[in-house]
């Protein structure tokens, strides 16, 4: 899967996640991008990408993810 | 002098860990120290106040031990927060600000000049009215809190280690503080910022076995889409306070972490930090009462009396007062048989065993159908369906002089469940007056900066849904 593959599946599941139909994202897309970004959101958002592509993130990957960049390149690497 | 001489002998020979789990090098340490020690006694009169504006990291625990071992008042700010606040607290307190890029730190002379200063800290609350109340906390309050925890945990020592996840602002990072002084435990300074991943990892990482927080972090650490990745096996000690103790985390503790010693700290900002505590024993008959975890007993110079069910607190620990702010300190403060005592505004009530619960916030009574009801009985009442996991009642004026009752939920699966059979169930054990009008589902709720359930955001929200 190409990065770009994983950015178009990643997007419907950060609209579900965050609730908002018209919320864009691209890789440097951050926590302070979108304000409902918080601690139990961030649960959310791990549990249904780790579901979406069948994958599993240790802690090490999880603790400093920067933006969606670096968790596009996480997935590709991973499935 | 005494809080002066703990920080000083301690400082020489401290084990603290930067945001990267770097040790700091012990000379370097006492010398940076030094450096803003006397860059403060160069800077700031003995009546003014610091506000210490550092990026999070170890040099502010030097900061704010600096300000202790001097005896000048600081207020501790975030960086993370709304300039507009930061703006607020200078102004009311007319403090001033320090940062790291103002200290010399080749001036590692040392310096022996005390200010005394009776008032240790001001911790800043978010106050109903929307500008921030400042609480005065005392030097002997401190003290008072310090040596109680020298006391009370005769099993930490030297050898532990703990993570530091509050933010500097939040006086429960004065737990960590005082562990560090006391306990001489390395301290482990995390830049956790809303990403509870981050905490498992600091605690697998680093091997940490004291860890004091709210309890939300670990009601979302015993997530079950959290807790499968957590190795939470190095933990000896879980201190929680500044919220209420959820019921479902009890049982999450029980089940999952049962050699794990679990605290519930209790106690307002204006009672220094916290002022009771309960070390869980899962004997459920004297630790719980209608779903409530009991804060258990006060500390050593702090009394508890409940006085028309309002738990209110004397001793030591009592704040000075409020910053410039004589009204709200006569509300505050009331004086029975010539004591002072603070009007918690928490309803509370004592079992047998002597042991401490709050029940209630006295602001929670409110008037529906002609009845008196708590919300947070309410909201206890709802916690006992079990597939119920939070729940935040609030009232909203129904603009005939009435309230409505208002419950958000969060329940296990969400799919499973319909309004109507909560209701039905509910109907089983409440009477009708007591059951929201309203029920709504949801996934989270808004959080204010102290990490507890935000209802002025839900009635806000609930108010303009409704226009």
């Amino acid at each position: 899967m190409t990065k770009n593959e994983v950015l178009e599946r990643l997007q419907p599941i950060f609209r579900d996640v965050f609730d908002d139909d018209t919320l864009e994202i691209n890789e440097s897309t951050d926590a302070d991008d979108i304000e409902e970004w918080d601690s139990f959101n961030n649960i959310n958002l791990v549990a249904s990408i780790e579901k979406e592509f069948k994958i599993n993130f240790t802690l090490d990957e999880l603790q400093d993810l920067e933006d969606v960049g670096a968790m596009a390149d996480l997935i590709v690497k991973k499935v | 002098m005494q809080l002066s001489s703990i920080i000083k002998n301690h400082l020489k020979d401290a084990s603290l860990y930067d945001k990267n789990g770097n040790k700091i090098d012990k000379k370097k340490l006492y010398d940076e120290y030094k450096a803003i020690k006397n860059f403060l006694i160069k800077n700031i009169q003995p009546n003014k106040s610091v506000a210490i504006y550092f990026e999070r990291d170890y040099k502010y625990v030097l900061a704010f031990l600096a300000c202790m071992d001097i005896g000048i008042t600081f207020i501790p700010l975030n960086r993370e927060w709304p300039q507009k606040r930061i703006e607020q607290i200078l102004s009311l307190s007319q403090a001033i600000i320090i940062e790291e890029n103002d200290i010399d730190f080749t001036d590692t002379q040392e310096s022996n000049i005390f200010y005394k200063n009776s008032i240790l800290y001001i911790i800043f609350t978010s106050g109903s009215t929307g500008i921030p109340k400042g609480v005065k906390v005392k030097r002997e309050g401190f003290l008072n809190f310090l040596l109680w925890c020298d006391n009370y945990f005769k099993d930490i020592n030297s050898n532990d280690r703990m993570l530091l996840t509050t933010d500097f602002g939040f006086d429960i990072f004065l737990v960590d503080i005082s562990l560090f002084l006391t306990k001489k435990l390395s301290l482990y300074i995390s830049d956790f910022k809303n990403n509870v991943f981050k905490i498992l990892y600091d605690i697998d990482k680093y091997q940490i076995t004291v860890h004091s927080t709210v309890p939300y972090n670990y009601s979302m650490i015993m997530n079950e889409d959290v807790y499968p990745k957590a190795n939470l096996s190095s933990l000896k000690h879980i201190m929680l306070g500044g919220a209420r103790f959820p019921y479902n985390l009890y049982y999450a503790f029980k089940d999952k972490l049962p050699k794990c010693s679990i605290y519930n700290f209790y106690g307002p900002t204006e009672a220094t930090i916290y002022c009771s505590i309960h070390k869980l024993n899962y004997n459920e008959d004297k630790e719980l009462y209608k779903n409530n975890v009991t804060i258990g007993k006060p500390f050593f110079n702090n009394e508890f009396l409940i006085y028309e069910d309002e738990l209110l607190i004397a001793g030591k620990q009592l704040m000075s007062e409020y910053l410039n702010n004589e009204a709200k300190t006569k509300e505050a403060i009331v004086y029975l048989n010539n004591k002072r005592y603070y009007k918690s505004g928490d309803i509370a009530f004592v079992n047998e065993s002597g042991n401490y619960f709050i029940v209630g916030r006295k602001d929670d009574t409110i008037k529906t159908a002609g009845f008196r009801v708590n919300l947070s009985d309410i909201d206890s009442y709802i916690l006992t369906l079990e597939y119920i996991n939070n729940v935040a009642t609030i009232a909203i004026d129904n603009q005939e002089g009435e309230n409505d009752l208002i419950a958000y939920i969060i329940v296990n699966n969400k799919d499973n469940i319909k309004i109507n059979k909560i209701k039905k169930d509910l109907r089983e054990f409440m009477p009708a007056y007591q059951i929201p009008k309203i029920i709504k589902i949801v996934d989270e709720f808004p959080l204010n900066n102290a990490g507890k359930i935000c209802k002025k955001t839900l009635k806000n929200n609930f108010l303009k849904d409704r226009k």
